[in-house]
């Protein structure tokens, strides 16, 4: 997987857009899901890693998503579950690009234990480029708002 | 209870159990050799191919050989390795010998592992603190609701 701080600089910049405004973060909870539910998991307890290879997969993330949002005020329920389900699948479409040693994402679990990747980038290819991700969102934070200021 | 009220309660519950299942069935049909596996049946598993990656350390570098470390179980890893320090994290392709030890074939330095867990933290913070920012809690209601 691609660290967080990757997975969010690429929702940065796939919310730039106005429909976002009032979502954004329910979109980056989307975004952080995956990782959050599983890599805590088995990085503190290493002997519960066999409970999470199917976690990490579309069916699961989408029924998780679906439990969540059903914690969400009924007015804003379907709305929070359409963004949590959009940063869900950037996360997802990020690290089919991933490669791997061994192993990889299980995509169509249950259904399949087949993985498959694209593999363009090591885990550790993002982690060098994470001082260049922050300067990218500061730029653009400070290039919208000085324009906005003076329009 | 009202009918919606019914209504969510079931379909959290529905949504909880599915997810629970899908977590035992993992559990239970996952094909991948662990090491845990083999030490368990040693003989079933002699020169069983395995690729594992989950949280091994190298404890200790030898001349042909060096010892990892997983989940309180240490392993001998009889092979040739380049460019590798104590308590790297590592991912190897081995041959398990009932004996308990393995025949190394392949390995990857888990590279820039730490720092990677460490970065993720700052952003999933903000997250969180963002979202409680911009959601309350109503615990009658049970559901979270936007702050005006």
């Amino acid at each position: 997987m691609a660290d967080l701080l990757t997975h969010c600089t690429l929702g940065y910049f796939t919310s730039r857009h106005i429909s976002f405004k009032d979502f954004r973060v329910i979109y980056y909870l989307g975004i952080i899901l995956p990782d959050v539910i599983t890599r805590p998991v088995y990085i503190l307890f290493p002997g519960l890693h066999d409970y999470t290879v199917g976690m990490h997969t579309p069916v699961f993330l989408i029924l998780t998503c679906l439990l969540l949002s059903e914690f969400f005020n009924q007015e804003i329920r379907k709305t929070v579950l359409k963004f949590m389900l959009m940063g869900v699948f950037v996360h997802l479409l990020l690290d089919l690009f991933q490669r791997h040693f061994i192993g990889g994402y299980y995509w169509l679990y249950p259904f399949s234990w087949h993985t498959f990747e694209i593999g363009l980038y090591w885990p550790s290819t993002p982690v060098i480029m994470a001082p260049l991700w922050i300067l990218l969102i500061i730029a653009t934070e400070i290039f919208f708002r000085y324009h906005s200021r003076k329009a | 209870m009202t009918n919606k009220v019914t209504h969510r309660v079931f379909r959290i519950l529905v949504y909880s159990v599915m997810l629970f299942l899908l977590i035992i069935y993992g559990k239970r049909n996952n094909p991948t050799i662990t090491l845990a596996m083999c030490t368990a049946n040693p003989v079933e598993y002699d020169n069983a191919l395995l690729e594992i990656a989950n949280e091994i350390t190298v404890k200790s570098i030898h001349d042909n050989s060096i010892i990892i470390h997983q989940i309180d179980q240490d392993y001998k890893v009889v092979g040739i390795f380049d460019d590798i320090s104590e308590n790297d994290f590592i991912a190897l392709k081995v041959i398990f010998h009932k004996e308990g030890w393995l025949e190394l074939l392949d390995y990857k330095v888990a590279d820039k592992r730490r720092a990677k867990i460490w970065i993720s933290v700052l952003p999933l913070l903000l997250v969180i603190f963002v979202f409680f920012k911009s959601y309350k809690f109503n615990l009658h209601a049970c559901s979270f609701s936007r702050r005006n």
